[in-house]
């Protein structure tokens, strides 16, 4: 038997516009799981801050961030401090656990509170060993001084 | 006796368009807060050498200090560059003796003079239980 013309078009099936989508579906499935796996969030400073340059291979834990400023300005939890204020701010924000407070035998942390400096790259030790001083009068015995990660060195020696 | 799998199965359509729309919105979210740059984390003591009454002071080990203009300075006496071959082959050395070292910073070294000399020191291959930071 012979169809008929229309016979023949109607008997194609359409694809559905759903069925359509799903190559885009996988997609953007194997896009999402690219970018949960691959990478990390951004650091959000308060202020802008060009990180010192490291090859260095030690990853940052970045969960109590301190930021120094090319100027010496110091900010925590979004908001400047001043350098005198801030033994209290770090303990008010708990960033000092107890067994970091007491006295120790052992100059390591033991992993529970880990506070991590971010300083410009222009920093001067000066500021930063001022800021040190207080993170000890807070109880904390040892900071992360955090980098980015540069195959180079000897970035900026001098600028 | 009728047969239940006689029944005509009702297709029930399920909207694929919520579902993108969620995924849309989680991809741009990881897309915009997502960085690849890694960081890295250099460990500092709090306090300096001095202070540290639990760490005993090593009167062999062998004092830098660094000056802003990359110049530095070996026991109180001899200066070198930082970046040069001397105080390349003096770390090489102060490794093969296995002599302790204790680097100190003037005020006006910025951060990432700083850090450099602590990639080269590393770089010698000193490793973090022959080098102390006085900061």
């Amino acid at each position: 038997m012979r169809l008929k013309p229309e016979a023949k078009v109607t008997a194609t099936a359409q694809p559905s516009l759903d069925n359509s989508l799903i190559p885009m579906i996988n997609v953007v499935f194997l896009l999402l799981i690219f970018f949960l796996v691959a990478g990390s969030f951004k650091l959000v400073a308060p202020v802008e801050i060009n990180p010192v340059l490291s090859d260095r291979n030690q990853r940052a834990t970045l969960e109590r961030l301190i930021f120094i400023d090319s100027q010496g300005d110091i900010y925590a939890e979004g908001e400047q401090i001043a350098l005198d204020a801030l033994t209290a701010q770090i303990t008010v924000l708990g960033w000092a656990s107890e067994s970091n407070t007491d006295s120790v035998q052992s100059s390591e942390t033991d992993g529970e509170t880990v506070v991590s400096v971010q300083a410009d790259r222009l920093a001067s030790v000066g500021v930063l060993r001022n800021v040190l001083k207080e993170l000890r009068k807070a109880g904390l015995k040892e900071v992360e001084l955090i980098s980015s990660f540069s195959s180079s060195a000897s970035v900026t020696a001098a600028e | 006796m009728r047969l239940a799998v006689n029944k005509p199965q009702r297709h029930t359509l399920i909207s694929l368009t919520p579902l993108i729309d969620v995924i849309f919105i989680l991809l741009l979210f990881f897309m915009l807060t997502t960085q690849f740059q890694r960081q890295q984390a250099t460990t500092l003591q709090t306090g300096s050498l001095s202070a540290d009454v639990a760490t005993p002071v090593d009167e062999t080990a062998t004092r830098l200090f660094v000056q802003s203009d990359n110049q530095v300075q070996v026991n109180q006496g001899d200066v070198v560059d930082s970046q040069s071959d001397a105080f390349l082959s003096l770390l090489v050395e102060a490794k093969e003796t296995g002599i302790r070292l204790i680097v100190s910073f003037d005020d006006a070294v910025n951060v990432q003079q700083m850090t450099d000399v602590i990639d080269t020191v590393n770089r010698a291959g000193i490793d973090d239980s022959l080098l102390r930071l006085d900061l």
